[in-house]
């Protein structure tokens, strides 16, 4: 049967985000993939270029809507390395609960726009139940549901509101339940596990030379997480554990894929515990923030998606010379035609949605 | 099949997703709803909502230091009339003691504003606040742009708060260039800069030679504004930070949190 071409996207129900994924099919079989990219181009690097460095924050909070803590974070973080700004320790434990909250609510958003991919309209509303929970955690301090802009350079917006931890203890023991319903609805799912085990396998090795970061490289089993790697805040003083699931001997499918998201949110219920146990009293913001910079400083932080890079040159001036942002996602659609290759034209919702798809930092 | 995983019975195959879900169905028919039926009944929005900005007018200096940190450049000051109770009561702190009739306030678009807070945040006296107001959509454009009056509001006690620098910058002044106008003197919002006798004198053209005077700066109440940088028609001053700015003479005080 002859070969030929197929367009899903820009407007796909498997894409997420505007971006086309080119297939070439020989019969039902993939042979080839050619993902295009750029659709939701915005030009935020050139943009913060043009705006002073504490105004870029509410740039780098709209580069991924799902988790706009974490990359404003890499931003603030490393602008302070530019500018040589200490932050506080207690402003270090509140991101670090912002960060893990972020997490938390993004992996849930992950799993519940993945549930649909697999026609498990159901297990969208479940866990997009549970993600509301932490986005009102996330406004209580914030003032905002989704593009939070607490990240100050320096420290954090404003300090953690009385009852705060009560509240956050209270959702996190109903989301712990939460965690085991989700057991029993998704993971001991005979068609869930029909559909994601043995597709879209890539092994550690191949994940590491194509430049797949995060929890996709950690669902191969490559114990590799840059919170430890390339520690920041205060996740050092933390107790927590690095998490890995494996498909197999060194290859990770889309069940451990999903698996290692569940195990990381885990995980992050624990890094929140640990560290309202541990938060000293103090200010939350350095006392000398300037806003000039010269130099260069690079970041790379522990998104939800995997290794968020930034790169800053100041030339003396108030606003940044040159900025560039290194996405994780980026790099994991690219590597898209080798792990498409060999599977069914229907096994790509599955594939794809199993990678953490967001366009809105891809695209930059 | 990886060995970790575990095999499937007819437990979780059957009855215990079925356990999840009718338990979720109870809950759902019978618990109280989720949703909140929007135009009858309103959320509560937290006190750190980030909603439609008002403005104490009483603590406002009209320094335009919140038009300057705005990223999306859509509030600007304009100019309004004061009546004579505003005058009385609008200077803020003893201090600042100039009592005019005309004043700068903000003025904000909402079509382009995106409740990032700066403005709140950068404010050196705290008379921009937010509002849990959410209610914005309009009809038209115009409608949108909110002139300053309608945003502002009064407190029946204004708190007197300590005026902070935010902006981390001072001027500082090259007094070789310096024709001794006094504009930044009159634009000064906080009235930190007073004329004094300069370093350089100037010969004119009658032959006499006339000491031009200087500003000179309190930084204890300087809020970085930077109106001054802005009015000097011969460029003498430029912004420096905080630390930096010693070429007045007057000490640096230093931040509370260090003291």
């Amino acid at each position: 049967m002859a070969e030929m071409w197929i367009s899903m996207g820009p407007q796909h129900p498997m894409t997420h985000g505007l971006w086309t994924l080119k297939v070439k099919v020989d019969g039902e079989t993939i042979v080839d993939a050619d993902p295009e990219l750029g659709y939701l181009h915005r030009s935020v690097e050139k943009m913060g270029e043009r705006r002073k460095y504490f105004m870029n924050t509410t740039l780098t909070d709209r580069l991924c809507y799902a988790s706009s803590t974490t990359w404003t974070h890499s931003y603030v973080l490393a602008v302070e390395e530019l500018m040589e700004v200490e932050v506080p320790t207690r402003a270090q434990y509140i991101r670090t609960i912002m960060l893990e909250l972020q997490r938390l609510a993004s992996h849930l958003m992950w799993a519940g726009a993945y549930m649909p991919d697999l026609g498990h309209i159901t297990g969208a509303l479940y866990f997009w139940r549970d993600r509301e929970l932490f986005l009102n955690l996330l406004e209580l301090p914030s003032g905002s549901r989704l593009l939070y802009n607490f990240m100050r350079i320096g420290g954090v917006k404003r300090d953690l509101p009385d009852g705060f931890e009560e509240k956050t203890e209270r959702i996190l023991k109903l989301f712990e339940q939460r965690l085991d319903e989700y057991a029993d609805l998704f993971e001991n799912s005979k068609i869930f596990r029909m559909r994601t085990e043995d597709v879209g396998k890539f092994t550690g090795s191949q994940a590491m030379n194509m430049g797949i970061t995060g929890p996709n490289l950690r669902g191969c089993g490559v114990k590799h997480d840059l919170r430890v790697e390339d520690t920041y805040e205060i996740y050092e003083e933390i107790d927590w554990d690095v998490c890995t699931r494996e498909a197999g001997p060194g290859y990770s499918d889309c069940f451990s894929r999903y698996m290692i998201r569940i195990d990381e949110m885990k995980e992050s219920v624990k890094i929140i515990r640990d560290c309202f146990k541990k938060m000293p009293k103090g200010p939350t913001m350095s006392a000398r923030v300037p806003i000039r910079a010269s130099g260069e400083a690079f970041r790379r932080t522990e998104d939800s998606r995997g290794e968020a890079l930034m790169y800053l040159v100041g030339d003396g001036s108030d606003r940044p010379y040159r900025w560039k942002i290194k996405s994780p996602m980026f790099t994991t659609i690219s590597a898209c035609p080798h792990y498409l290759k060999g599977y069914k034209l229907a096994d790509i919702p599955a594939i794809m949605g199993s990678i953490d798809i967001c366009i809105g930092e891809t695209d930059k | 099949m990886a060995s970790d995983r575990k095999n499937l019975g007819l437990m979780d195959i059957f009855v215990n997703p079925m356990k999840v879900t009718i338990k979720q169905f109870f809950k759902s028919t019978f618990g109280k709803p989720t949703t909140v039926m929007y135009p009858l009944e309103k959320r509560d929005p937290p006190p750190t909502y980030r909603g439609m900005n008002a403005v104490i007018w009483d603590l406002c200096i009209g320094c335009g230091i919140c038009g300057e940190v705005c990223p999306n450049k859509c509030l600007k000051m304009k100019p309004v009339d004061l009546s004579d109770e505003e005058k009385d009561k609008s200077w803020y702190g003893s201090h600042v003691a100039k009592k005019k009739s005309k004043a700068e306030r903000p003025a904000i678009n909402f079509g382009h504003c995106m409740f990032c807070g700066f403005c709140e945040d950068y404010c050196p006296t705290g008379a921009m606040t937010m509002t849990d107001f959410y209610e914005l959509a309009d009809t038209t454009r115009e409608a949108l742009i909110y002139p300053a009056r309608s945003m502002k509001v009064d407190l029946e006690e204004s708190p007197t708060l300590p005026l902070t620098n935010f902006m981390m910058e001072s001027p500082a002044l090259n007094s070789e260039t310096c024709i001794g106008c006094s504009k930044c003197v009159d634009n000064c919002p906080t009235n930190c800069i007073i004329m004094d006798e300069g370093a350089v004198n100037k010969e004119l053209k009658s032959g006499k030679v006339r000491n031009i005077e200087n500003p000179f700066f309190d930084y204890t109440i300087c809020i970085g504004c930077s109106t001054c940088v802005k009015v000097c028609p011969a460029s003498c001053l430029h912004m420096e930070p905080i630390a930096n700015s010693s070429s007045s003479g007057l000490t640096i005080p230093v931040p509370e949190s260090e003291a």
